[in-house]
C-alpha cells in the first residue's frame, strides 16, 4: 500500500491501464485533488490509487499528458497548445468535465 | 491603390448647432443631451442607408476604370431583380452544368484547381464517414434521404451553382430567395461585376456556399477600344461590393468572413443582435454599413480594423446602443478629472485621432460552462486571484477547440451530439459549434484562438471620424469643433479575453501589489543556486560598498571587496580578510584593471556570482562649465568602469547559467538634478546599457538590479568634485548655485541610512526578505526622497502621451 502523502499516484483506467504521475500534476483536477485528499478518508486518499471507470486507457493517457502539459507551462507565457487527436476531442471533453479541469 | 478608389462622399453635412450652454455647470442635462445626440441626431450627419444602386448610376464609389465594367451588366441585372421568379438557367449556363456532370460521372478526370468537384466525388464515398463522424453524428442520420447530396438537390443545383454541389441539403429543394440569390451571385461572377447586390430577397439566412465563390471573383478587363498603353493597365482585382440590405439576417455565415477582398459591406435593416469578432478578417474593408439591426454593441475587432485596416466608413446608427453610464465605467487617465459629473469633452489635442478609447466598463466573468459567474460569489473572487497568474488552457478547452476544427461539426445540430455528453456540456458544444460556424475566434488580449471566453466587458470609444468617412477634413473642421465644444460620443465595443488573465489594460485589482505584476507580466523568471555565493563589490573603502560587504560577509558568502588604494583603510581591509573575504586594488578607471582582476580571481578558482557597481563619484557643476576631460573623467567612472567589469565578469555568469549584476545608480540617472550634468549623464548610460543587457542576459539567468539611490549618509558628498571653470555670475543665486554650494560644504542632509539601504540590497539580490518574490525586479528606487522623483518621472512620461500620444500614433505610413 502507497504511502498517502507519496510524490506519486496511479490513475488506472477502465481497462486497468496504469498511469503513474506527481501528484502535483494529477491535483490539477479538481476531482481528482479531492479524491486525493487525506483528509477525506477515500480510499483513493489512501492508498493514492485513483480508479477512473469512465475512462479508456488512451483517453487517459492523454488526459495524464495534459497534466504534465498544465504543469509544464503553468506560469509561462506563450503556451503552445496541446496536440488534441480529433477523435478522441468529445471523449476528452467529457472526461475533463468529470475531472473538472 | 487605396487612394485612387474613392469611397461615397458624404452627401450633404449637415452641421450640428452650437451647444455653448454644455458645460460642467449643468452636467446633468449635458449628459443626457448628449446621449440623444449620439442616438438620434447622428454626428456623421448622413444617411445609414447606403448609396442608391440604379443601373443607369455610375456608382458614386466607382472611378472611371469600372464605367465600362459595370455598365454592360447592370442592365441585365435589373431583369433579374425583377423576375427571380420565373426566369430559368440561361442556356449557356445549363451547358456548362452538364459538362461538368460528365466529367464528374465519365472521366474521372478533373481540372487541379477545381475543388468543388474533387470535394463531390470524395464526399458522396460511402467511406466518408470515419470513426469521428460517427461519434459526433446520429448513426441513423446516415440513412434518411438527407444523405450528404440529395439526388434531387444535386440535378437541380449543380446546374444552377456548379460549384456548390458540397453542400448537404437536409431533405428539401431551396428556397426561392435562395435560389434567386444564387443567381445573382452567378450572375456577378460570370460578367464580373463587383458589386453583388442581394438585397430585398427577404433571405431570413444565406444558404451555406452562397458567397464562397466570390472569393474567386475576377474583374473583367475593361479595355474595349482604347489604344493599349501603360495608363490603361488596371489591376484586376475587384473592388468587391456586397449589398445584403433589407434581408432578415439573424446571423452571418463564416463564409461572408472569408471574402478578404471585400470593401463595402452593407447589412443594413436586418435582424442582427451581433456581429461575430471575425469580421476582423475583413482587412480590406473600407465601408460598413450595420444600421438598423439590433444591436447592443459592436465587436472589439472593428476597432483594429480602423487602426491597422482600411475601415474608414462606418454607419451604425440607429441600432440598439445601451447609454453609457459615466458613473460605472472605468475611465481612461486622460478623461479621469472631468468624467466624475459628465461626459467629457473631447481633448482639443485628440481632435482628428481616432479611434479614441474613453472608458471600459466593468469586467464579467464566465465558469467554464459558459454563465456568468456573479460577483458576489467566491469564484469570482477565485478569479480575480487568478489575474496575475498565467495559466495554461484548461483540457476542457484544448477539446473544445480541437472540435471546432472537426471537418462538418458546423453542420452538426444538436440531435447529432452523442447522448452520453452531459446535458451540462451542451452549451459548450454548442458555442464551438457556433464558433466553428464564425470560422473561429481568438482573444483579443493574448490572440490566442478560444471557445469559452473567460472575461468579457464593454469598451467605450468615440469613433465620430469614421462615422463622419474619412473624406471629412478633420484639418479644417477642427478649430471649429474646438469652438463648439465638441462631445465625445461613446460607443460600446465588446471585447473578450480567453483566460482569468486576459483582462482590459487599465483594470486596476484591488491591491497594488498585483496590479504591479499584472502589468509587468511578460518578466522572465529567475533561479538561484542554494550555496554560498561570491560577491565582487567595487568601492568598499566606504559607504554602501562596505556595509554591503559587511552584511554578505555575515550571511556566510564569499566576498571579494575593491577599492582604488587598500592602503589606505588596512584596518578594513583586515576586517574583510579575517572573515574569509579578499581585498583586492582595482581602479575602475584603469582600462586594464578589471581583465587583470578577473585573471587574478581565475587563478584563485574564485567564480563571480555577483557584481556589485558601487564605486563612483560626481564631478558637479553647471552642464556649461564641464570641460570635455571632466565629461569623459566621469563617463570614465561612472560608465566604462563598470562597463569593462560587466564584459569580464558577466560571460563567466552566462556560461555558468547564474548571475547577479547590482549597478548602484543614482536619482540623478533617473531624473536629472541642477549641477548634476556629468554625473546624469554617466549614470543614465550605465542604466542603458543596464537595461539593455538584463533583457539580453535574462534568457541565461543573469539578472540585473538598478539601484535608484536617493542621498544617504554616505561619503559621496566628500567624494565630489567641482568643474574647474567658475559658474558663470548669471548662475547667482539659482538652483545650480544652491545645489554646489549645499554638497561642498556639507549641508546636504542625507536622509537615507545605508545601513538599511544595504540591507534591502543584499535581500532584493538573494530574493530574501523584502526581496522574496521580486527576482525579477530591475529597478529598486531607494529613500525617500526618490519616492517623489520616480514619480515625477512616470507622471512625466504618462504627461508626454497625454499630449503627443495621438500624434505618436499618427505618422505611420498609410498603406
Amino acid at each position: 500500500m502507497a504511502d498517502s502523502a507519496s510524490e506519486y499516484v496511479t490513475l488506472i483506467s477502465h481497462d486497468d491501464y496504469e498511469f503513474i504521475i506527481p501528484r502535483s500534476a494529477a491535483c490539477i483536477s479538481g476531482t481528482i485533488r479531492r479524491m486525493l485528499d487525506p483528509s477525506s478518508k477515500f480510499s483513493e486518499g489512501l492508498t493514492g490509487r485513483c480508479k477512473l471507470d469512465d475512462m479508456s486507457g488512451v483517453v487517459l493517457e492523454k488526459v495524464c499528458e495534459y497534466f504534465c502539459y498544465h504543469e509544464k507551462y503553468k506560469d509561462q507565457t506563450n503556451v503552445p497548445d496541446m496536440d488534441i487527436p480529433p477523435e478522441l476531442c468529445l471523449e476528452l471533453l467529457m472526461a475533463a468535465d468529470y475531472l473538472d479541469t | 491603390m487605396d487612394g485612387e478608389v474613392p469611397l461615397p462622399p458624404p452627401r450633404r453635412i449637415r452641421h450640428r448647432s452650437p451647444a455653448p450652454a454644455r458645460s460642467a455647470t449643468n452636467a446633468a442635462s449635458s449628459l443626457d443631451r448628449t446621449r440623444r445626440l449620439s442616438r438620434f441626431d447622428d454626428c456623421s450627419s448622413q444617411p445609414s442607408s447606403d448609396p442608391a444602386l440604379f443601373s443607369s448610376d455610375d456608382i458614386p464609389a466607382s472611378g472611371l476604370e469600372n464605367y465600362h465594367a459595370t455598365t454592360p451588366g447592370s442592365g441585365r441585372k435589373r431583369r433579374y431583380r425583377g423576375t427571380w421568379w420565373g426566369e430559368q438557367v440561361l442556356d449557356p449556363k445549363r451547358k456548362r452544368g452538364e459538362f461538368k456532370e460528365k466529367r464528374n460521372v465519365d472521366s474521372g478526370v478533373w481540372m487541379g484547381s477545381d475543388e468543388s468537384s474533387v470535394e463531390s466525388i470524395m464526399s458522396s464515398d460511402p467511406a466518408w464517414g470515419d470513426d469521428l463522424r460517427k461519434s459526433v453524428l446520429d448513426p441513423k442520420n446516415a440513412s434518411t434521404p438527407s444523405t450528404p447530396i440529395a439526388p434531387r438537390a444535386s440535378a437541380t443545383d449543380t446546374e444552377q451553382t456548379p460549384t456548390q454541389v458540397r453542400v448537404r441539403f437536409r431533405g428539401m429543394a431551396e428556397s426561392q430567395q435562395h435560389q434567386a440569390a444564387r443567381k445573382v451571385v452567378n450572375e456577378c461572377l460570370e460578367k464580373g461585376h463587383e458589386t453583388i447586390d442581394l438585397g430585398n430577397f427577404q433571405m431570413g439566412t444565406i444558404p451555406p456556399g452562397l458567397l464562397k465563390p466570390l472569393q474567386h471573383l475576377t474583374k473583367l478587363p475593361s479595355v474595349s477600344e482604347t489604344p493599349v498603353s501603360e495608363d490603361f493597365f488596371t489591376s484586376l482585382t475587384p473592388f468587391l461590393r456586397l449589398y445584403l440590405p433589407n434581408n432578415s439576417l439573424e446571423t452571418l455565415p463564416k463564409d461572408l468572413f472569408e471574402l478578404e477582398k471585400l470593401m463595402v459591406l452593407s447589412l443594413r435593416n436586418n435582424r442582427l443582435t451581433e456581429i461575430p469578432s471575425s469580421i476582423g478578417r475583413l482587412n480590406n474593408l473600407r465601408s460598413l454599413n450595420l444600421a438598423v439591426n439590433q444591436l447592443e454593441f459592436l465587436p472589439w475587432e472593428l476597432l483594429t480594423l480602423m487602426r491597422d485596416g482600411n475601415l474608414a466608413h462606418l454607419t451604425v446608427h440607429p441600432n440598439k446602443f445601451p447609454k453609457m453610464d459615466s458613473k460605472k465605467v472605468q475611465w481612461l487617465k486622460r478623461f479621469r478629472d472631468e468624467s466624475a459629473s459628465s461626459l467629457p469633452l473631447i481633448p482639443p489635442e485628440a481632435v482628428g485621432a481616432y479611434p479614441l478609447h474613453m472608458a471600459n466598463g466593468p469586467v464579467t466573468y464566465f465558469d467554464p460552462y459558459g454563465k456568468v459567474i456573479n460577483p458576489n460569489s467566491s469564484l469570482y473572487n477565485e478569479m480575480q486571484a487568478k489575474a496575475t497568474s498565467k495559466n495554461a488552457p484548461s483540457l476542457r478547452e484544448l477539446a473544445l477547440r480541437q472540435a471546432t476544427k472537426l471537418e462538418n461539426f458546423d453542420q452538426t445540430t444538436d440531435e447529432d451530439f452523442p447522448e452520453e455528453v452531459p446535458w451540462t456540456l451542451l452549451p459548450a458544444l454548442k458555442k464551438a459549434r457556433e464558433v466553428c460556424i464564425a470560422g473561429g475566434q481568438s482573444c483579443s488580449v493574448c490572440g490566442r484562438e478560444y471557445v469559452m471566453p473567460c472575461t468579457q466587458w464593454t469598451e467605450w470609444w468615440d469613433v465620430s471620424h469614421y462615422e463622419m468617412g474619412q473624406d471629412w477634413n478633420w484639418a479644417v473642421q477642427s478649430s471649429e469643433i474646438r469652438a463648439r465644444a465638441y462631445m465625445l460620443r461613446p460607443l460600446p465595443f465588446r471585447r473578450h479575453g480567453c483566460s482569468p488573465s486576459c483582462l482590459p489594460r487599465l483594470v486596476i485589482p484591488t491591491t497594488t501589489h498585483t496590479h504591479h505584476k499584472t502589468t509587468m507580466a511578460s518578466q522572465p523568471t529567475f533561479t538561484k543556486p542554494n550555496r554560498p555565493l561570491t560577491w565582487l563589490i567595487t568601492g568598499c573603502s566606504s559607504g554602501l560598498g562596505l556595509s554591503i560587504a559587511r552584511i554578505a560577509q555575515s550571511k556566510h558568502h564569499t566576498v571579494i571587496a575593491t577599492s582604488r588604494q587598500p592602503t589606505r583603510t588596512p584596518e578594513l581591509v583586515t576586517e574583510i580578510t579575517q572573515n574569509g573575504g579578499e581585498w583586492h586594488t582595482l581602479d575602475v578607471n584603469d582600462p586594464t584593471a578589471a581583465s587583470e582582476l578577473l585573471s587574478k580571481l581565475e587563478h584563485a578558482d574564485h567564480k563571480i556570482d555577483i557584481l556589485v557597481n558601487n564605486a563612483g563619484y560626481a564631478i558637479l557643476g553647471a552642464v556649461e562649465q564641464f570641460s570635455d576631460s571632466e565629461l569623459r573623467a566621469q563617463m570614465e567612472t561612472v560608465y566604462f568602469g563598470p562597463s569593462r567589469l560587466i564584459h569580464q565578469f558577466v560571460p563567466g555568469m552566462r556560461e555558468r547559467r547564474f548571475g547577479v549584476v547590482v549597478n548602484i545608480s543614482s536619482g540623478a540617472g533617473l531624473e536629472g538634478r541642477e549641477s548634476m550634468g556629468a554625473y546624469a549623464a554617466a549614470k543614465a548610460a550605465m542604466d542603458g546599457l543596464s537595461k539593455v543587457l538584463a533583457k539580453e542576459v535574462a534568457p541565461f539567468n543573469v539578472r540585473l538590479l538598478t539601484v535608484w539611490l536617493g542621498v544617504f549618509d554616505t561619503a559621496f558628498g566628500t567624494a565630489c568634485l567641482t568643474a574647474e571653470k567658475p559658474l558663470p555670475g548669471d548662475y547667482e543665486g539659482s538652483v545650480v548655485a544652491q545645489m554646489l554650494e549645499a554638497i561642498t560644504e556639507g549641508k546636504l542632509v542625507a536622509d537615507g541610512d545605508k545601513e538599511k539601504a544595504a540591507k534591502v540590497i543584499y535581500e532584493v539580490v538573494q530574493g530574501e526578505g523584502v526581496g522574496s518574490g521580486h527576482e525579477s525586479e530591475r529597478f529598486l528606487p531607494l529613500g525617500r526622497d526618490m519616492i517623489p522623483r520616480v514619480k515625477l518621472v512616470r507622471d512625466q512620461l504618462d504627461h508626454s502621451l497625454d499630449v503627443f500620444g495621438d500624434v505618436a500614433g499618427n505618422v505611420y505610413l498609410t498603406r
